[in-house]
């Protein structure tokens, strides 16, 4: 890894720009006026309320966070305005977790959100010029521009203040660098950004994070082999920071683990983007149109200093970058080529939450950007004490400002494109849930009202059994057993006044989690719904919201800090422990704290759902439904139809349903679908699907697992007479043929496709 | 302190007052609860119409009939209110209310969260 190369001597115009931006403090002040610049428009319409419907969502998670903090007095544990209630730090794209969170509870959610904006940015380009600066001291232009990609625009735009945990990529970059020196505050960095990202939500920033820190720690180790530290002394830092980063973002790592290996959720689809539609979305400006931001210029880029790149590739590290670059790139293009590094990715556990491949363009922005600096750097170096090297200059700081000018003119574009509204009225009454709506459910919280209409990017547990017409939220599954009356709320406690005349149960309107507690009787899940099963008599019932995870992992991040202030404060702060593994225990003690919590703190394990079909019917079944036709057909892949039952006709809005019963034998190819044909005189419908019973492909079903794929066609346009069903096997993607038919048993084929009946179609 | 120091705690003061001396967008006037709850009624009449349509759109999908039908209502809801002057959030409070005085009459249990397989 190339050293800093600051040693060379400058002079004149050349030399005056970087002794300027060698200051950090001058650096900050361009910064700030940037992002002040950027910001303008957003923080003039800071009161306003973002209408987007992703918005709606991402805000009010924000909110009741601040509310159960402002109001309550509580830690934002549960979220029970969404959803019928959830695990405000289990849910992915909740962002409170992080610093940033103290600037919505001194400004209010609302507010705070464009300064939280104003502060990454700043955030974002000092880390880009620590990232490249070492290499490249000459070259300040080129990072600017990457912390103002079109993304961050369109995030704003659409409320995904999350997305912002992206300008912090570059701190993890410079920690892991620093750490695969042998230098304890490499260490430090790498934990503090990358907690900061995990804790401020969604689920691209902290995946993405994690695999450029592994090829930052690899390339690091790579370098250690040959040159100071040496192999031993980087590895060690690199495990410090590896450990260090594992107990400083615990506290959100484990409550989302939970929630995302308890909702079983498919990703199905083959998202893919050609290169030219890439490069629109990187060099066409962003416009909003009806509410919603195009894709081309959704990731604008209009970096000129990209001139300078290829120099790079004359310095190894330069060379790495443009690799990376073109890897984003690679990677953003999906499925669309066949296959990329997005496909390949989708493989792993953490990644294959991943939907939108995209998302890489901003680290080939972020990359691209590292390698125009270095590559101005050596531009400049070539011509040092030559006249050109000031024209140069010139010419690259008039570059840098054309680009950041239409960066800004961008996000000043798509901001004032938001479809903004007045802030809902406030109202103080006692929490209820109700019918509520997810595309406009901003509108419910100050209402103190929750809102059972639910969208996430996961299942979210949700009980059947919330209601949103009760007379009260607590109430006797069966009214003969006792009476029930709420004598104090929040969002993570009730206090109830429970007069039980027997033993019964006692259901609250709200989710179950194992992390509710209660002072007397057992917390148990009556169909997906909060209740206790309480003796007979009257008492005072208090519920307490207190999960383990959250315990485990809050204790296991304060103890991080704590290491993290230990070892900031330690000096030399570029050195490692004379003790060898010194430093390293101390960041396996956050680890071990959560262990001992997870031991001594009893909790039964989270119940995943019931996986279903669509319709709601289960998906798993133990034996082939009475009513159901069998067969025995037997494919080229080794997946059986053993049975289907057809509708006898439509119902009132002409839907039929059909359910086809499959049995995998073995390894599926993942592109496996299924095709189905329901035609009549008037015409065809299509029913195909990847996803069996909307939940599996029929690569990632076990084999032996009956599976009961339960789906619905709309055939109002085609009633009126007999409606014959065929099905079969496909390629979903690749060359589109059908699975060939091995074995077809009594059931009749042609071409692979197997005709299963008819039906009534009037 | 050094000028530039100045210059980047400058801008994050005028970057707070910015926020805190921001104005929000004009609110409607209270409304009167009886167009509230005409308005509510309306829509009310209206949610068979709704959930039908939801029904014939994602066939044997419940999550997303629910959540096509919760897309209109919120449509309309925000066209009606428009129109009468009254605010989104009121009449979204309306309607909870007559939920509540008429119970049993609509569909009012949670239909849980099945996101798509396919959004692309």
């Amino acid at each position: 890894m190339t050293q800093p190369s600051t040693a060379v001597t400058r002079h004149g115009l050349v030399a005056s720009l970087e002794r300027l931006a060698d200051r950090r403090d001058f650096r900050l002040a361009i910064f700030a006026l940037l992002a002040l610049i950027t910001c303008w428009p957003m923080l003039e319409q800071a009161a306003n309320f973002n209408e987007f419907r992703d918005a709606q969502v991402l805000f009010s998670y924000e909110r009741d966070a601040v509310q159960s903090v402002r109001d309550f007095g509580e830690l934002p544990l549960w979220d029970p305005g969404y959803c019928g209630g959830l695990y405000a730090l289990g849910t992915p794209q909740s962002r409170f977790a992080a610093p940033f969170f103290l600037l919505s509870l001194l400004f209010g959610a609302q507010r705070a959100a464009p300064l939280i904006v104003f502060l990454l940015l700043m955030l974002g380009m000092e880390g880009m010029v620590r990232v490249a600066r070492p290499h490249s001291p000459g070259g300040l232009g080129p990072l600017l521009l990457a912390p103002l990609e079109g993304m961050f625009a369109v995030s704003y735009f659409n409320g995904w203040v999350n997305f912002f945990g992206f300008e912090l990529l570059p701190w993890v970059l410079v920690g892991v660098a620093s750490a695969g020196r042998g230098e304890r505050r490499g260490a430090v960095i790498t934990a503090a950004s990358f907690a900061c990202i995990v804790g401020f939500g969604g689920t691209y920033a902290g995946p993405v994070a994690a695999l450029l820190a592994s090829t930052e720690g690899v390339v690091a180790l790579a370098c250690s082999v040959t040159r100071a530290p040496g192999l031993a002394r980087a590895f060690r830092g690199l495990s410090l920071a590896a450990l260090l980063s594992a107990g400083a973002s615990l506290f959100r790592l484990w409550p989302v683990y939970e929630t995302l290996t308890t909702s079983h959720r498919i990703m199905a689809g083959t998202p893919g983007f050609g290169a030219s539609t890439l490069t629109a979305a990187l060099f066409r400006p962003a416009t909003a149109v009806g509410g919603n931001v195009g894709f081309d210029g959704a990731y604008f880029f209009p970096c000129l200093l990209l001139v300078f790149a290829p120099f790079a590739l004359l310095r190894r590290r330069g060379a790495l970058w443009v690799g990376l670059a073109l890897l984003g790139f690679w990677t953003a293009t999906g499925y669309a080529l066949g296959a990329s590094p997005f496909t390949w990715l989708r493989a792993l556990p953490l990644f294959h939450m991943i939907r939108y491949p995209e998302r890489f363009l901003f680290v080939a922005a972020l990359f691209a950007a590292a390698a125009s600096a270095l590559g101005l750097e050596l531009v400049l170096r070539a011509l040092r004490g030559r006249v050109w090297a000031s024209l140069v200059a010139v010419l690259a700081v008039l570059m840098a400002l054309w680009s950041a000018h239409q960066e800004i003119q961008n996000f000043h574009r798509v901001t004032d494109g938001m479809w903004l509204s007045p802030p809902p009225a406030a109202e103080a009454r006692p929490f209820r849930q109700a019918r509520g709506n997810r595309w406009a459910l901003g509108y419910f919280g100050p209402m103190q009202r929750g809102s059972l209409s639910c969208w996430e990017a996961y299942p979210v547990p949700e009980s059947p059994l919330l209601r949103a017409d009760l007379a009260a939220e607590e109430y006797f599954a069966d009214p003969a057993q006792g009476s029930v009356r709420r004598l104090a709320w929040s969002p993570n406690q009730l206090l109830l006044d429970v007069d039980a005349r027997s033993a019964g149960t006692l259901r609250i309107n709200q989710n179950y989690h194992p992390g509710w507690r209660a002072d007397a009787g057992e917390v148990v899940n009556e169909g997906g719904l909060l209740a206790v099963n309480v003796p007979a008599g009257h008492r005072a019932l208090r519920l307490r919201f207190l999960p383990r995870s959250a315990v485990a992992g809050g204790l296991a991040a304060l103890m991080a800090l704590l290491s993290m202030i230990w070892l900031w404060r330690r000096r030399p702060l570029r050195r490692l422990s004379a003790r060898r593994g010194g430093d390293v225990l101390l960041a396996v003690a956050p680890l071990l704290v959560a262990l001992l919590v997870r031991v001594v703190m009893p909790e039964p394990p989270p119940a995943p759902p019931p996986v279903t079909n669509a319709d709601g019917s289960p998906a798993v079944i133990t034996s082939l439904p009475a009513d159901a036709t069998p067969t025995a057909v037997r494919f080229a892949e080794p997946v059986e139809l053993v049975g289907f039952r057809l509708p006898q006709g439509l119902d009132d809005v002409g839907n039929a349903r059909v359910e086809l019963f499959f049995r995998v034998r073995g390894e599926v190819a993942r592109d496996v679908g299924v095709f189905v044909h329901v035609d009549s005189p008037r015409g065809r419908v299509a029913g195909d699907h990847q996803a069996l019973s909307a939940s599996y492909y029929l690569a990632d079903l076990p084999p032996g697992t009956l599976i009961r794929d339960a789906f619905s066609v709309n055939l109002r346009n085609l009633r009126g007479g007999p409606v014959s069903v065929h099905v079969g096997l496909w390629r979903v993607s690749g060359d589109g043929t059908r699975v060939p038919v091995e074995d077809a048993g009594s059931t009749t084929m042609r071409d692979d496709s197997l005709e299963l009946g008819s039906f009534d179609g009037r | 302190m050094s000028p530039f120091r100045v210059v980047t705690l400058g801008c994050a003061v005028v970057a707070i007052g910015l926020a805190l001396r921001a104005t929000p967008m004009p609110s409607p006037p209270a409304a009167d609860p009886a167009v509230l709850t005409r308005l509510a009624s309306e829509l009310l009449a209206q949610e068979p119409t709704w959930r039908r349509a939801a029904r014939q759109q994602f066939p044997g999908d419940q999550w997303s009939q629910d959540d096509a039908f919760h897309n209109v209502e919120q449509i309309t809801v925000r066209v009606r209110a428009a129109r009468a002057g009254v605010s989104v959030g009121e009449l979204f409070d309306a309607l909870d209310r007559d939920l509540r005085v008429h119970p049993g009459t609509r569909l009012v249990h949670a239909v849980p969260c099945k996101p798509r397989p396919f959004y692309d």
